[in-house]
Protein backbone atom coordinates (compact mmCIF):
# COMPACT_ATOMS: atom_id res chain seq x y z
CA UNK A 1 0.00 0.00 0.00
CA UNK A 2 2.74 2.44 0.98
CA UNK A 3 4.63 1.77 -2.24
CA UNK A 4 1.48 2.33 -4.30
CA UNK A 5 0.87 5.65 -2.57
CA UNK A 6 4.47 6.71 -3.02
CA UNK A 7 4.36 5.71 -6.67
CA UNK A 8 1.17 7.74 -7.12
CA UNK A 9 2.67 10.85 -5.58
CA UNK A 10 5.95 10.54 -7.44
CA UNK A 11 4.19 9.78 -10.69
CA UNK A 12 2.18 12.92 -10.20
CA UNK A 13 5.20 15.00 -9.41
CA UNK A 14 8.17 14.08 -11.63
CA UNK A 15 10.17 17.01 -10.32
CA UNK A 16 9.95 15.59 -6.83
CA UNK A 17 11.23 12.30 -8.18
CA UNK A 18 14.17 14.17 -9.67
CA UNK A 19 15.00 15.53 -6.23
CA UNK A 20 14.84 12.02 -4.77
CA UNK A 21 17.21 10.84 -7.49
CA UNK A 22 19.52 13.74 -6.76
CA UNK A 23 19.54 12.92 -3.07
CA UNK A 24 20.10 9.24 -3.76
CA UNK A 25 23.13 10.15 -5.86
CA UNK A 26 24.64 11.82 -2.82
CA UNK A 27 24.02 15.38 -3.89
CA UNK A 28 22.54 17.72 -1.33
CA UNK A 29 18.93 18.81 -1.78
CA UNK A 30 18.11 22.11 -0.16
CA UNK A 31 14.79 23.04 1.37
CA UNK A 32 14.62 25.87 -1.16
CA UNK A 33 14.68 23.36 -4.01
CA UNK A 34 11.92 21.31 -2.43
CA UNK A 35 9.81 24.38 -1.75
CA UNK A 36 10.29 25.57 -5.31
CA UNK A 37 9.12 22.26 -6.76
CA UNK A 38 6.12 22.10 -4.46
CA UNK A 39 5.10 25.66 -5.28
CA UNK A 40 5.27 24.92 -9.00
CA UNK A 41 3.28 21.74 -8.75
CA UNK A 42 0.77 22.45 -6.05
CA UNK A 43 0.48 20.33 -2.96
CA UNK A 44 -3.29 19.97 -3.36
CA UNK A 45 -2.74 18.29 -6.74
CA UNK A 46 -0.29 15.85 -5.19
CA UNK A 47 -2.73 15.09 -2.39
CA UNK A 48 -5.50 14.42 -4.92
CA UNK A 49 -3.24 12.13 -6.95
CA UNK A 50 -2.28 10.28 -3.79
CA UNK A 51 -5.95 9.90 -2.83
CA UNK A 52 -6.66 8.41 -6.26
CA UNK A 53 -3.75 6.01 -5.89
CA UNK A 54 -5.04 5.00 -2.47
CA UNK A 55 -8.58 4.45 -3.78
CA UNK A 56 -7.30 2.39 -6.69
CA UNK A 57 -5.13 0.31 -4.41
CA UNK A 58 -8.12 -0.32 -2.15
CA UNK A 59 -10.20 -1.32 -5.16
CA UNK A 60 -7.42 -3.55 -6.45
CA UNK A 61 -7.28 -1.77 -9.75
CA UNK A 62 -3.51 -1.88 -9.81
CA UNK A 63 -3.12 1.43 -11.60
CA UNK A 64 -1.85 4.72 -10.27
CA UNK A 65 -2.91 8.25 -11.01
CA UNK A 66 -0.53 10.49 -12.88
CA UNK A 67 -0.69 14.16 -13.60
CA UNK A 68 1.01 15.82 -16.54
CA UNK A 69 1.59 19.10 -14.77
CA UNK B 1 -18.33 15.81 5.88
CA UNK B 2 -17.92 18.33 3.07
CA UNK B 3 -16.07 21.26 4.62
CA UNK B 4 -15.40 23.02 1.32
CA UNK B 5 -18.95 22.90 0.04
CA UNK B 6 -19.97 26.42 1.17
CA UNK B 7 -16.97 27.96 -0.56
CA UNK B 8 -17.61 25.93 -3.69
CA UNK B 9 -21.17 27.19 -3.84
CA UNK B 10 -19.75 30.67 -4.45
CA UNK B 11 -17.99 29.50 -7.59
CA UNK B 12 -20.88 30.15 -10.02
CA UNK B 13 -20.96 33.81 -8.97
CA UNK B 14 -17.20 34.09 -9.33
CA UNK B 15 -17.18 32.37 -12.70
CA UNK B 16 -20.14 34.34 -14.02
CA UNK B 17 -18.35 37.59 -13.28
CA UNK B 18 -15.16 36.25 -14.81
CA UNK B 19 -16.85 35.17 -18.06
CA UNK B 20 -18.63 38.50 -18.48
CA UNK B 21 -15.47 40.50 -18.06
CA UNK B 22 -13.43 38.14 -20.23
CA UNK B 23 -15.96 38.50 -23.05
CA UNK B 24 -15.81 42.28 -22.77
CA UNK B 25 -12.03 42.21 -23.00
CA UNK B 26 -12.06 39.87 -25.99
CA UNK B 27 -14.54 42.01 -27.92
CA UNK B 28 -12.01 44.80 -28.39
CA UNK B 29 -13.73 47.23 -26.05
CA UNK B 30 -11.41 46.46 -23.18
CA UNK B 31 -10.65 49.39 -20.90
CA UNK B 32 -7.03 50.55 -20.42
CA UNK B 33 -6.83 48.55 -17.21
CA UNK B 34 -7.65 45.27 -18.95
CA UNK B 35 -4.45 43.56 -17.84
CA UNK B 36 -5.09 44.49 -14.24
CA UNK B 37 -8.58 43.06 -14.59
CA UNK B 38 -7.13 39.92 -16.09
CA UNK B 39 -4.77 39.53 -13.15
CA UNK B 40 -7.70 39.51 -10.77
CA UNK B 41 -9.68 37.08 -12.92
CA UNK B 42 -6.66 34.83 -13.32
CA UNK B 43 -6.05 34.77 -9.57
CA UNK B 44 -9.70 33.89 -8.97
CA UNK B 45 -9.57 31.13 -11.58
CA UNK B 46 -6.43 29.62 -10.05
CA UNK B 47 -8.11 29.70 -6.67
CA UNK B 48 -11.26 28.10 -8.11
CA UNK B 49 -9.22 25.34 -9.76
CA UNK B 50 -7.50 24.60 -6.48
CA UNK B 51 -10.84 24.58 -4.69
CA UNK B 52 -12.13 21.98 -7.15
CA UNK B 53 -9.01 19.90 -6.47
CA UNK B 54 -9.58 20.00 -2.73
CA UNK B 55 -13.31 19.31 -3.05
CA UNK B 56 -12.67 16.41 -5.42
CA UNK B 57 -10.21 14.92 -2.94
CA UNK B 58 -12.81 15.21 -0.20
CA UNK B 59 -15.49 13.67 -2.42
CA UNK B 60 -13.21 10.78 -3.37
CA UNK B 61 -12.22 10.10 0.22
CA UNK B 62 -15.91 10.10 1.16
CA UNK B 63 -16.61 7.70 -1.75
CA UNK B 64 -19.05 10.16 -3.35
CA UNK B 65 -17.10 9.73 -6.59
CA UNK B 66 -15.13 6.76 -7.89
CA UNK B 67 -11.39 6.51 -8.50
CA UNK B 68 -12.06 6.37 -12.23
CA UNK B 69 -14.10 9.57 -12.05
CA UNK B 70 -11.40 11.18 -9.94
CA UNK B 71 -8.78 10.29 -12.56
CA UNK B 72 -10.92 11.97 -15.21
CA UNK B 73 -11.23 15.04 -13.00
CA UNK B 74 -7.46 15.16 -12.50
CA UNK B 75 -6.91 14.84 -16.24
CA UNK B 76 -9.35 17.66 -16.98
CA UNK B 77 -7.83 19.81 -14.25
CA UNK B 78 -4.41 19.25 -15.81
CA UNK B 79 -5.77 20.72 -19.03
CA UNK B 80 -7.31 23.57 -17.03
CA UNK B 81 -3.94 24.30 -15.43
CA UNK B 82 -2.29 24.26 -18.85
CA UNK B 83 -4.88 26.72 -20.15
CA UNK B 84 -4.38 28.95 -17.12
CA UNK B 85 -0.60 28.86 -17.60
CA UNK B 86 -1.07 29.75 -21.27
CA UNK B 87 -3.41 32.58 -20.35
CA UNK B 88 -0.94 33.95 -17.85
CA UNK B 89 1.94 33.68 -20.32
CA UNK B 90 -0.10 35.51 -22.97
CA UNK B 91 -0.99 38.24 -20.50
CA UNK B 92 2.67 38.75 -19.62
CA UNK B 93 3.40 39.69 -23.26
CA UNK B 94 0.24 41.79 -23.61
CA UNK B 95 -1.70 39.36 -25.79
CA UNK B 96 -5.15 40.14 -24.44
CA UNK B 97 -7.07 38.01 -26.93
CA UNK B 98 -5.06 34.88 -26.22
CA UNK B 99 -5.10 35.56 -22.48
CA UNK B 100 -8.85 35.97 -22.25
CA UNK B 101 -9.49 33.09 -24.66
CA UNK B 102 -7.44 30.65 -22.64
CA UNK B 103 -8.90 31.97 -19.41
CA UNK B 104 -12.40 31.37 -20.73
CA UNK B 105 -11.37 27.88 -21.90
CA UNK B 106 -10.15 27.11 -18.39
CA UNK B 107 -13.31 28.39 -16.73
CA UNK B 108 -15.65 26.08 -18.66
CA UNK B 109 -14.54 22.78 -17.08
CA UNK B 110 -14.21 24.48 -13.69
CA UNK B 111 -17.84 25.61 -13.88
CA UNK B 112 -19.05 22.12 -14.84
CA UNK B 113 -17.02 20.44 -12.11
CA UNK B 114 -18.15 22.89 -9.44
CA UNK B 115 -21.74 22.30 -10.47
CA UNK B 116 -21.39 18.51 -10.46
CA UNK B 117 -19.49 18.36 -7.19
CA UNK B 118 -22.22 20.38 -5.46
CA UNK B 119 -24.98 18.05 -6.65
CA UNK B 120 -27.33 17.04 -3.86
CA UNK B 121 -27.13 14.24 -3.15
CA UNK B 122 -23.72 13.61 -4.63
CA UNK B 123 -23.32 9.98 -5.66
CA UNK B 124 -21.16 8.17 -8.17
CA UNK B 125 -24.14 7.71 -10.50
CA UNK B 126 -25.26 11.33 -10.25
CA UNK B 127 -21.77 12.64 -10.86
CA UNK B 128 -21.42 10.34 -13.87
CA UNK B 129 -24.58 11.76 -15.41
CA UNK B 130 -23.68 15.33 -14.53
CA UNK B 131 -20.16 15.11 -15.93
CA UNK B 132 -21.18 13.81 -19.35
CA UNK B 133 -20.41 17.19 -20.91
CA UNK B 134 -17.09 17.51 -19.09
CA UNK B 135 -14.28 17.88 -21.60
CA UNK B 136 -10.67 19.07 -21.22
CA UNK B 137 -9.86 22.73 -21.71
CA UNK B 138 -8.51 23.44 -25.17
CA UNK B 139 -5.64 25.91 -25.41
CA UNK B 140 -6.08 28.46 -28.17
Amino acid sequence: MILVLLQGVLGAAPQLLALFTQAKAGQAVSTTQVAQVLSQYGIDRAVFAAAIAKAEAAAGMGQTATSSS
Amino acid sequence: MRPFLPALLLLPLLLCDACTTATTAASGTAPPTALQTFDALYANAVQAEDLVLVTSTSALNSKFISATQAKKILSVLDSVKAALDAANAAAQVGSIGSATGNLAAALGPIAILSSCLTSKPLTIAIFETCAVKLTPAVIS
